[in-house]
C-alpha cells in the first residue's frame, strides 16, 4: 500500500481537535489488530501523512469513519484485512458521488459484485489517509495500475508511449486512464470497446498542436475512415447490440499496449511485417495484398498516384457527362416550349 | 402528351414479354442496389445511418446489396446470352447491326447532330427508327455500368480469392470505380433516364410501354416514322398487331412506375444532400 508520495505542501495543515482525540491511541506505531484470518492489521495513523494529504485540512476522522461516534468505540470485527477495506467502500461517495456511481459501471465493480474481493476499491488506487491529487505526477497513474496489471505495464513500458512517459516524463502520451478511463473502466474485450478505439486514438492523433511536436500526421483517422476497414467500423459502431463480424481497428494493426513507432523495425506495421498483420484476418493474403492499404496516405501524385488520377478522372468525367446530358434535356424542353 | 387509349385504335407490340420481365428485374435490383449502396457510400451522413438501421443494420444492408447484385448479374448474363444466341445460334445478325440493333449506327450520329440542330431551330426534327440515339446511350450506359460496377463489386466481395491474382492496389481502384460509377449510374437513371423516358413533355407523366409493351399506331408513326414505314413496306405490321393494353395492365404499370420514380427521386435527393 505504501505510496511514494511527492507531496510538497509546505507546512502541514493544523489538525482538527477531533483528529487529535483519535490520535491519542492511533499515533501508537505498534497498535495493531489480529484478525480471524490470522492476518494482522496495523492501526497506526501517521498524522503527518494525513495532514499532508489532500484531505488534511478538510476532513476529520469521523467524516470517513462514520460508524465511530464515541470514545471508546466498539470493537471492530472483520474476518480478514480485505473486509476491513471493503467496509469503507461507501465512505467516499458522501463527497465523490459522481465518481462513486461511475465506479459502479466499471469492470472492476463487476468482479467485485461477483464476489471477487481482489478488485480495487477507491482506497486501493487513491490511498486512504494519504490521498493525493491523482494526476500528479502523471507517471503515478500507470504505476498504480501496474500493481495489479504488471504484465500489461511491462508491455506498455516498452511501447512508444510508455517509453516517452517513463524515460522522458512526457505528459503528451496516454497513460492507462486516458484510454481506459479511471472510474467507469469498461471491459476492453468487448466489441463495442474495440469499435470505439479509433475515437480514443483520435483524441490525440487529430490534435494539431500535439502531433506537430512529433511530426505526426493528423490525417490518420480520416484516411482510416475512408478506407475499407474504417467505413465498416463506423457502420458497426452504430449498430444496436454487439455485431459478431468485426473489422480492423487501430489496435489490430498497431498493437495495443505494445505500440511501436512505425519507423521501428520491430513495428508490426513496418512495410516488411505488414503482410503478417493482414494475414490475421485475411488468411492466405499474398505479399502484394497489403498494397490495398494506402498506409494512411491521402492519394496524391506522389502517394498512390493511380488512385489519385482515377479519382481525378471521375471528378471531371462525372460532372461533364451529367452536365452534357442535362443540357440535352434543357435544349429539348426549350425547343418543345418554343414550338408550341 | 401520351395519347389516350381508344378501343378502335390499332396497337402493336414494341417490347416483348421477355424484355419487359428482364427490365422489371433490372429495375427492382437496381433500385435495391441503390438503396443499399448509397448508405454505404455516404455513411458519414445521418440519413445513411438511419436508412441502414431501417433496413436492419449494416450486415443486412450488405446482404441485400449482394443479393440484388446477383439478381442484376443474372439479368445481365441472360440478356447477353440471348443476344449471342440470336446472333450466332439462330444466325440473326440483326441484333448486332442494323435498325433493330442496339449497336450505334452512323445514322445515330447524324440523328444526334440534327436533333441538336432542331433544338436550335436550324432544321426539322430528325425522323427516328426503332431506337433513338439517346435510347441507345441509355442502353450502353447501363450495359457498361453493369460490367464495370459488377466486376469491381465482385473483386471486393471476394477479395481473398482475387487477392491471389491481382496486386493489392487494385482493390483501391475497384472501390473507387465501384463507388464513382455507381453514383453516376444513380444520377443518370434517376434524372436523365426518367426524364427522357417519362417526364419529357411528349411522354408526361409516364410512358407505359415498358409495362404494357404496346404502342398505338399513331404513336409508332409519330415517334418512329422510319420503323413504321419499314414495317409497312415489309408487311410486318400484322405480325406485331395486338389488342389495346387492358386497364389493369396500365394501372399496374402506373403503380410500379410512380413508386419507382418516387423512390428514385428521393434517393437522388439524398445523394445531393450528402455531397
Amino acid at each position: 500500500m505504501a505510496l511514494v508520495l511527492a507531496i510538497t505542501r509546505g507546512a502541514a495543515a493544523a489538525l482538527a481537535p477531533e483528529v487529535e482525540g483519535c490520535l491519542n491511541c492511533h499515533r501508537e506505531q505498534t497498535l495493531e489488530l489480529t484478525l480471524p484470518s490470522g492476518e494482522s492489521r496495523s492501526l497506526f495513523v501517521d498524522s503527518q501523512r494525513f495532514a499532508g494529504s489532500i484531505h488534511g485540512d478538510k476532513l476529520s476522522c469521523g467524516d470517513c469513519h462514520t460508524d465511530i461516534e464515541e470514545f471508546p468505540h466498539p470493537e471492530r470485527t472483520f474476518k480478514n484485512v480485505r473486509e476491513f477495506a471493503l467496509a469503507y467502500y461507501e465512505s467516499c461517495k458522501r463527497c465523490h458521488f459522481d465518481n462513486y456511481t461511475k465506479s459502479l459501471d466499471s469492470v472492476h465493480y463487476t468482479f467485485l459484485s461477483k464476489g471477487d474481493q481482489r478488485a480495487p476499491l477507491c482506497v486501493d488506487c487513491h490511498g486512504a489517509h494519504d490521498v493525493a491529487s491523482p494526476r500528479l505526477p502523471k507517471t503515478r497513474i500507470s504505476t498504480t495500475c501496474a500493481r495489479c496489471h504488471e504484465q500489461v505495464y511491462q508491455r506498455y513500458a516498452e511501447s512508444v508511449h510508455g517509453k516517452a512517459l517513463l524515460k522522458g516524463a512526457n505528459g503528451d502520451v496516454p497513460v492507462c486512464t486516458d484510454c481506459h478511463r479511471s472510474h467507469d473502466i469498461e471491459d476492453p474485450r468487448t466489441a463495442s470497446f474495440r469499435l470505439r478505439s479509433p475515437e480514443i486514438c483520435a483524441r490525440c492523433h487529430t490534435d494539431e498542436t500535439v502531433m506537430k511536436k512529433y511530426g505526426l500526421s493528423t490525417g490518420v483517422i480520416q484516411s482510416y475512415l475512408t478506407d475499407f476497414h474504417g467505413m465498416t467500423a463506423s457502420f458497426y459502431k452504430q449498430e444496436q447490440g454487439t455485431p459478431e463480424a468485426l473489422t480492423a481497428v487501430c489496435t489490430d494493426c498497431h498493437g495495443v499496449h505494445d505500440i511501436l513507432a512505425v519507423q521501428d523495425p520491430r513495428s508490426s506495421v513496418m512495410q516488411a511485417n505488414v503482410a503478417k498483420v493482414c494475414q490475421k484476418c485475411h488468411p492466405g493474403a499474398t505479399e502484394s495484398f497489403p498494397a490495398a492499404w494506402l498506409s494512411h496516405y491521402e492519394p496524391s501524385p506522389d502517394k498512390a498516384p493511380l488512385v489519385y488520377y482515377v479519382k481525378l478522372f471521375y471528378q471531371i468525367f462525372i460532372p461533364f457527362v451529367v452536365l452534357g446530358l442535362v443540357l440535352q434535356i434543357l435544349l429539348h424542353l426549350w425547343r418543345v416550349v418554343v414550338s408550341r | 402528351m401520351a395519347s389516350a387509349v381508344s378501343s378502335t385504335a390499332k396497337y402493336y407490340v414494341r417490347i416483348d414479354l421477355f424484355h419487359r420481365l428482364v427490365h422489371g428485374f433490372l429495375m427492382a435490383s437496381f433500385l435495391g442496389l441503390a438503396a443499399t449502396g448509397l448508405p454505404i457510400k455516404f455513411n458519414q451522413a445521418a440519413w445513411a445511418t438511419n436508412l441502414a438501421h431501417a433496413l436492419g443494420g449494416f450486415g443486412t444492408v450488405i446482404f441485400f446489396h449482394q443479393t440484388f447484385a446477383i439478381i442484376l448479374s443474372l439479368c445481365f448474363l441472360l440478356h447477353l446470352g440471348r443476344i449471342l444466341h440470336a446472333a450466332f445460334v439462330k444466325g440473326d445478325p440483326g441484333v448486332l447491326w442494323g435498325p433493330n440493333s442496339m449497336v450505334p449506327q452512323p445514322k445515330d450520329l447524324l440523328d444526334m447532330f440534327w436533333h441538336f440542330a432542331w433544338f436550335f431551330g436550324l432544321g426539322p426534327k430528325p425522323r427516328f427508327d426503332r431506337f433513338t440515339y439517346w435510347e441507345k446511350f441509355d442502353y450502353w450506359a447501363v450495359f457498361w455500368g453493369m460490367a464495370i460496377i459488377g466486376t469491381s463489386g465482385y473483386v471486393m466481395w471476394f477479395s481473398g480469392f482475387f487477392g491471389r491474382f491481382i496486386p493489392g492496389w487494385m482493390f483501391n481502384i475497384a472501390l473507387l470505380i465501384h463507388s464513382e460509377e455507381a453514383l453516376l449510374a444513380v444520377w443518370f437513371i434517376f434524372t436523365i433516364h426518367f426524364f427522357n423516358s417519362h417526364i419529357r413533355p411528349e411522354k408526361f407523366p409516364m410512358d407505359l410501354v415498358i409495362f404494357t409493351g404496346r404502342v398505338s399506331e399513331a404513336e409508332l408513326h409519330e415517334e418512329r416514322p422510319l420503323e413504321y414505314e419499314r414495317l409497312v413496306a415489309q408487311d410486318g405490321l400484322t405480325a406485331i398487331a395486338t389488342e389495346p393494353p387492358p386497364l389493369w395492365l396500365r394501372n399496374f404499370g402506373r403503380l410500379i412506375g410512380f413508386t419507382v420514380i418516387t423512390i428514385g427521386f428521393i434517393l437522388f435527393g439524398l445523394t445531393l444532400w450528402a455531397l
